[in-house]
């Protein structure tokens, strides 16, 4: 194993049990054999047992930043719970070179009586610091947490958003080599949430290697490097993140077709639906911040229905929804009579600083919505860590007023 | 792609590997994983039981009365039954100092086994998510039953000094040995702690253990002679003494209370050991079936 290669994962399996009493019996059938120095029984599935991981293998390096995604069920968190030695494989080899710290349950192990400042020794303790680590961290997790009022305040009165913030803001102050994220970012304000990415990236800058664990795209699209979709409990995807998102857009596809008379389409209605949409402008789908882009949308309506209108909406991973594009806006309405028709929308100047976008199509007529959901397949603006603070830029021009005599305020009199 | 040295920031680089059973496969050399597991999380057990022991009386008014108060209220109801129901039987020391010691010694064993029992479903979903020495749990478990037994100690201690002082009942003169009587009890730790980490596995197989406990240790105060009232010579209670190691070793404690000796050292030496291995048999069964049933949570 190379000095770089932080962890290996070779062949990696993991059974459990669907029934809860026939799962207790095997513990202890299972139990019973380790007393005697015999193996469990490990390879064979028995009635009722499934593989919640069959076979993953990878390899993940320092530097890179590895996203974990797949439909719920999929095996993802499973496989945090081996990384992190909580669970032993039934079968293949992990080798982990470094220290591992889990940004998971955040909120895991308060007291809700005891105060803020309490609970951040306890948490502190639970993930592995000294008292001493923790005391000399203490102002940078009190400040990070932006809960310097309420420390000394019983959490049990804290809001949920409070208690993830005072959890992460401990969870952060770790320094492991290699740092597990389950879903940690889908709580908190928004202001919170930017926080925190910048401050994953910090710890990435500093030679941290996270695995991150997330059903936000966006996300993803910000931070990871790499991707690995699980499906099932297999690994069917290991690469770059835009076609990893695409591939796991397929799995989904593929798992919610059994119930749907249309398959592949999130639609509530199959007679008029968006059929593309892509980014006419720039190279590849990746346009600067002051570029003309022109959004080209393709619809299709497949028996008549009444006049519709278009809205697509930009949304940021860090602020939500941030703009909407709409063509009544312009006046315009889409016919309600079968055909295929392309609309572009032309956005001068596009005032978005760089980072990644979602854009999402939204057809509805003034009754019904004829919804589809384009997803995060589409990603403007390029990464840029120098100006990621900010989500847009506003053209303004600086100049002196003269004479500097006149105040618009009248001065205070002696 | 490197962003720093290859070494990590912490020093030396620690390289596990995990295979299908390797703590199985380790052997003996599990015992030094096992403690060196309770040195490194010696800071996680003095939280865990710092948290436990404030968070139970921060909401109360009475604070640490309430830690004294069972012991208290069942000396009362035995002193009743002797004086008004029970046949009169001799006791070495002042009833009420025998109940009460009986009383305070019987209860630190039965909650640290319910204790150590119940340590693991008690954090359940911490257990499911994060990774640190599970044995902390039942060790920090522990501490509070410790801090109770303390305080009951001291108010054994003013019930001697009233007892003294007042000297009516009959004559005792308190042995200096009497400072060794709570040390004697240490076995009880051991055992407890051996015989509630066994349980807290089967409680992840059988949910019923959880019922069932409650039932054996209330029906072990009256089985188990030096709680309630001495042990006697006369078949077939002699049986409940000799078998019951609980027994064993609260009798010797109240020998040193009594005399300033043990009267059977060598019964009292066979449970010291006995309760040392299931300690050790316990937290070892304890070790093997972490790993099996930590995805039961």
């Amino acid at each position: 194993m190379t000095a770089d290669v932080l962890i290996r994962a070779e062949g990696v399996g993991k059974k459990f049990c669907r029934s809860l009493k026939r799962g207790m019996y095997y513990a202890g059938v299972d139990l019973l054999r380790m007393m005697v120095g015999r193996e469990p029984d490990r390879d064979r599935l028995r009635k009722e047992e499934f593989w919640a991981l069959d076979g993953v293998s990878f390899e993940l390096r320092r530097g890179e930043c590895l996203g974990l995604i797949g439909p719920n069920g999929s095996g993802k968190t499973t496989m945090l719970r081996i990384l992190n030695g909580i669970l032993p494989p039934d079968r293949g080899r992990i080798t982990i070179r470094g220290t591992i710290g889990g940004l998971i349950q955040v909120g895991a192990g308060f007291h809700p009586r005891l105060t803020g400042r309490e609970n951040i020794y306890i948490t502190g303790a639970i993930r592995g610091m000294t008292r001493r680590q923790i005391e000399a961290h203490m102002e940078e997790i009190v400040a990070f947490s932006g809960l310097e009022e309420f420390l000394d305040m019983p959490v049990q009165y804290y809001s949920t958003g409070m208690l993830v913030r005072l959890g992460y803001s401990v969870a952060a102050h770790l320094e492991p080599d290699i740092l597990l994220l389950d879903e940690v970012l889908a709580v908190g304000d928004i202001a919170f949430r930017y926080k925190c990415l910048a401050h994953l990236r910090q710890k990435m800058a500093a030679g941290c290697t996270p695995i991150f664990v997330t059903h936000n795209m966006e996300q993803l699209a910000f931070l990871c490097t790499r991707v690995i979709v699980f499906s099932k409990g297999r690994a069917v995807f290991d690469g770059d993140v835009d076609e990893g998102i695409a591939v796991y857009q397929d799995v989904l596809t593929e798992e919610g077709r059994k119930g749907q008379r249309e398959p592949g389409r999130i639609t509530y209605d199959p007679r008029a639906e968006v059929a593309f949409l892509e980014v006419a402008s720039g190279c590849e789908g990746m346009i600067r911040t002051g570029d003309d882009v022109v959004l080209r949308v393709g619809i299709e309506v497949r028996e008549p229905v009444e006049p519709l209108s278009l809205r697509i909406v930009v949304e940021s991973p860090v602020a939500g929804n941030i703009a909407a594009l709409e063509t009544s806006r312009s006046g315009i309405t889409i016919p309600g009579d079968p055909g295929r028709r392309v609309i572009e929308a032309l956005i001068p100047a596009i005032p978005l600083l760089p980072g990644a976008y979602a854009l999402k199509v939204v057809l509805e007529s003034s009754t019904r919505p004829y919804m589809r959901l384009l997803g995060p397949r589409l990603l403007i603006g390029a990464r840029d860590e120098r100006r990621a603070r900010f989500l847009v830029t506003l053209r303004e021009q600086w100049q002196w007023v003269d004479p500097a005599g006149v105040w618009p305020r009248a001065e205070i009199p002696d | 792609m490197n962003l720093v040295s290859t070494t990590s920031r912490s020093g030396a680089v620690p390289v596990r590997i995990y295979t299908p059973g390797w703590e199985q496969r380790l052997g003996v050399r599990i015992w030094g994983l096992m403690l060196a597991d309770v040195w490194h999380s010696r800071d996680l057990i003095w939280r865990l039981f710092w948290k436990q022991w404030v968070g139970q009386y921060r909401q109360t008014w009475l604070g640490y009365f309430w830690a004294i108060a069972p012991t208290l209220v069942a000396v009362f109801a035995f002193v009743l039954l002797r004086r008004h129901v029970l046949p009169k039987f001799k006791t070495p020391i002042p009833y009420v100092a025998y109940a009460m010691w009986g009383m305070t010694a019987w209860q630190f064993f039965s909650s640290c086994f319910q204790s150590a029992m119940n340590a693991l479903q008690e954090s359940g979903p911490m257990i499911s998510r994060i990774q640190f020495p599970r044995e902390s749990l039942v060790f920090a478990s522990i501490g509070k039953n410790l801090f109770t037994f303390f305080l009951r100690l001291v108010a054994f201690a003013i019930l001697i000094v009233v007892l003294y002082a007042k000297r009516e009942e009959v004559q005792w003169s308190i042995p200096r040995m009497i400072l060794l009587a709570p040390f004697s009890l240490i076995p009880l730790f051991f055992l407890a702690v051996g015989l509630g980490m066994i349980m807290a596995v089967l409680l992840t197989l059988a949910g019923d253990v959880s019922n069932v406990t409650p039932l054996i240790l209330q029906f072990g105060v009256f089985v188990t002679p030096g709680v309630m009232f001495p042990s006697s010579p006369q078949w077939p209670y002699l049986l409940l003494g000799l078998l019951n190691p609980v027994s064993a070793v609260i009798e010797g404690s109240q020998d040193l209370l009594a005399a300033g000796r043990l009267t059977q050292p060598n019964v009292y030496a066979a449970m010291t050991l006995f309760s040392l291995l299931v300690f050790l048999a316990g937290w070892r069964f304890f070790r093997l079936a972490l790993p099996r049933i930590q995805e039961r949570f």
